[in-house]
């Protein structure tokens, strides 16, 4: 009876997930397109507006013609616009793009709440994933700081990076763009990772297979992107004052200050503690980085900076980078 | 009548009394009750004498068993016991299979229907992608660090790609069996018995050395905590409920590509006390 009752449990709980999963991908069904690059590798991307921009991962970047074919079955061929590798998105315009206005791509600037189901969008699949909570990311070319999005993904071996990320209601919240790597892809076992069961309950009744953690890109993050590439720019700009931090304990501790930039020209050098920023205390540069991500360009921020054994206050106008 | 006129009554009836029935009878002529008694009781031993003789042979255990041998016993009707429940894994199983087969449904997910060929006639490349990392585009000669020194941030960088590379020779010495999220208190052992080992910081120290003094400050120890997947902050985490509210993980995207799913190569950074964050 126990087995009769379990297994009934189970279909219905696949039957709810299945009808959300398709529910969602409905949604953002008319504005995902199929991007063919070069050498044949087809990626998801989605159509940011009547005028046939793509918006998709840049890690799908190739050089070669890129083709993209609408969820109508049109095709198109596409010319790069723009490239941010903060966000890690990139957009395309489609050339003589005649479309119904209705495949407008759907934004979310919300993150979900830890434990509901994500959706990322591959060419002709839709997987399911969950979202954990917020992670604090860093670039690797500048160390940058930038929201990510913590995901877990249950279909370990799904090539799954770049794929744009929905919501239950098919908007759309990020772009997948790193993960943990499998400690086993590197001895040719890629089926294989770690069991769902050491990951404990998952709300979405993951496993009993195999899970992978992976991180997309915050919706904080691509609504920077998004409301950049509407406007026409092609480059997005970042706030930014021009300082490598460490953790000063109690402060960020400057490492490093860009000349021509708002820090070093208000006179801070390597070793100054900032200590507070506009009156919110920066307990280390973690706290700097945060406060610093949601600064508008062009407000001056007051900086109380130790220096040696002196504090000392500076006032620094945020410039763009 | 008595019980006692009963019993006498009967060993008439069956020829056992003294007197003869003709007589017993003129002696009831009055009592029409005892009478019918005698009568009935004499007609049922007039019947059981015209009864035949069962042969003795017949009345023998050995008989009454060949008979049963030969014959063998009347079949029940009811299915045996262990039939009654075989209905119940089989219509359990049955349920299961249903319920795979959705689930294998629900993963076929829809599809995206677009033409089996595109028409691709003319090759357009796109134009050089251009980026412009902060670091590398930091004036050398104006950091306001020790100018006598190399560069903070070239040493920084050619520390981290060295990282990088201890990370590539070794990367079985990362265990992904770390990485765990809202687990629940009673977390196999086994995940606490998982390989603490992490990239060996003796490593990154000893690359470090060989880096100028002005990069000793802060990066050395920074990448010595920046590639290594310890696993005392993740498994803080996974030891606690999703109750208590957990720090942030601080994740550095790498800009290698993990083979399996595509996405860059993430890194956890267990002590971001350590980190070097660019703003």
């Amino acid at each position: 009876m126990f087995l009769l009752a379990a297994s009934l449990l189970l279909s219905l709980r696949d039957v709810q997930v299945t009808k959300e999963l398709t529910e969602a991908y409905n949604r953002v069904r008319p504005s995902v397109v199929v991007l063919t690059f070069g050498k044949g590798k087809q990626a998801a991307g989605l159509v940011l507006d009547g005028r046939g921009l793509v918006l998709c991962h840049r890690n799908y970047l190739t050089s070669g013609d890129v083709v993209v074919t609408s969820s109508i079955g049109r095709s198109y061929m596409a010319d790069l616009v723009a490239n941010d590798p903060v966000s890690g998105t990139a957009l395309l315009k489609a050339r003589n793009w005649v479309e119904p206005t209705s495949s407008t791509l759907q934004f979310s600037n919300v993150s979900p709440a830890p434990g509901e189901a994500v959706y990322a969008v591959l060419p002709g699949q839709v997987i399911r994933a969950e979202f954990v909570g917020e992670a604090f990311g860093l670039t690797p070319e500048n160390r940058r700081y930038i929201p990510l999005s913590e995901l877990r993904f249950e279909h370990i071996g799904q090539s799954y990076g770049g794929a744009p990320l929905v919501n239950r209601s098919g908007q759309l919240i990020g772009f997948v763009s790193a993960n943990l790597p499998n400690e086993n892809a590197s001895r040719g076992q890629l089926s294989k990772s770690v069991p769902a069961s050491q990951f404990g309950a998952t709300s979405q009744g993951f496993g009993p297979g195999t899970l992978a953690i992976a991180y997309a890109t915050a919706p904080a993050t691509l609504n920077r992107a998004i409301e950049a590439f509407r406007k026409g720019e092609n480059t997005v700009r970042y706030p930014a004052i021009g300082v490598v931090c460490k953790d000063g304990f109690g402060g960020a501790e400057i490492v490093s200050a860009r000349q021509g930039f708002p820090a070093a020209m208000a006179g801070l050098v390597s070793g100054d503690v900032i200590l507070e920023i506009s009156g919110k205390t920066v307990a280390n540069q973690l706290d700097f980085a945060r406060i610093l991500w949601n600064s508008e360009i062009g407000y001056t921020h007051t900086l109380r900076v130790r220096s040696g054994s002196v504090e000392k206050t500076v006032s620094v106008v945020v410039a763009a980078d | 009548m008595k019980r006692q006129d009963e019993e006498k009554l009967i060993q008439i009836a069956f020829g056992e009394g003294t007197q003869g029935l003709e007589a017993a009878l003129s002696e009831l002529k009055g009592d029409k009750e005892s009478a019918e008694f005698l009568a009935n009781y004499h007609s049922l031993s007039t019947d059981l004498k015209l009864l035949r003789d069962v042969p003795e042979c017949q009345l023998s255990k050995e008989r009454l068993r060949d008979a049963i041998l030969a014959s063998g016993l009347e079949k029940k009707t009811q299915s045996p016991a262990w039939l009654q429940w075989t209905w119940m894994p089989a219509v359990a199983a049955a349920i299961i299979c249903v319920g795979f087969f959705l689930k294998q449904g629900g993963k076929s997910e829809p599809r995206i229907q677009f033409p089996s060929e595109i028409q691709a006639s003319t090759i357009k490349k796109f134009p050089e992608i251009k980026t412009t990392p902060f670091v590398k585009e930091v004036d050398h000669g104006s950091l306001a660090t020790n100018s006598d020194g190399p560069n903070i941030l070239d040493s920084m960088n050619s520390l981290l790609e060295e990282a990088r590379s201890q990370v590539r020779i070794k990367p079985e010495r990362v265990s992904r069996a770390t990485k765990v999220v809202h687990t629940p208190s009673f977390v196999s052992k086994s995940l606490h018995r998982a390989d603490h080992s992490k990239i060996d910081p003796e490593i990154a120290q000893s690359s470090a050395k060989s880096l100028p003094v002005a990069a000793m400050n802060a990066p050395a120890s920074e990448t010595a905590s920046a590639v290594s997947m310890d696993t005392t902050a993740l498994e803080a985490r996974a030891l606690n409920t999703s109750v208590t509210p957990q720090p942030v993980p601080v994740v550095l995207i790498s800009s290698s590509s993990d083979l399996e799913s595509g996405a860059s190569q993430a890194k956890e950074i267990s002590n971001p006390e350590n980190v070097l964050v660019g703003g």
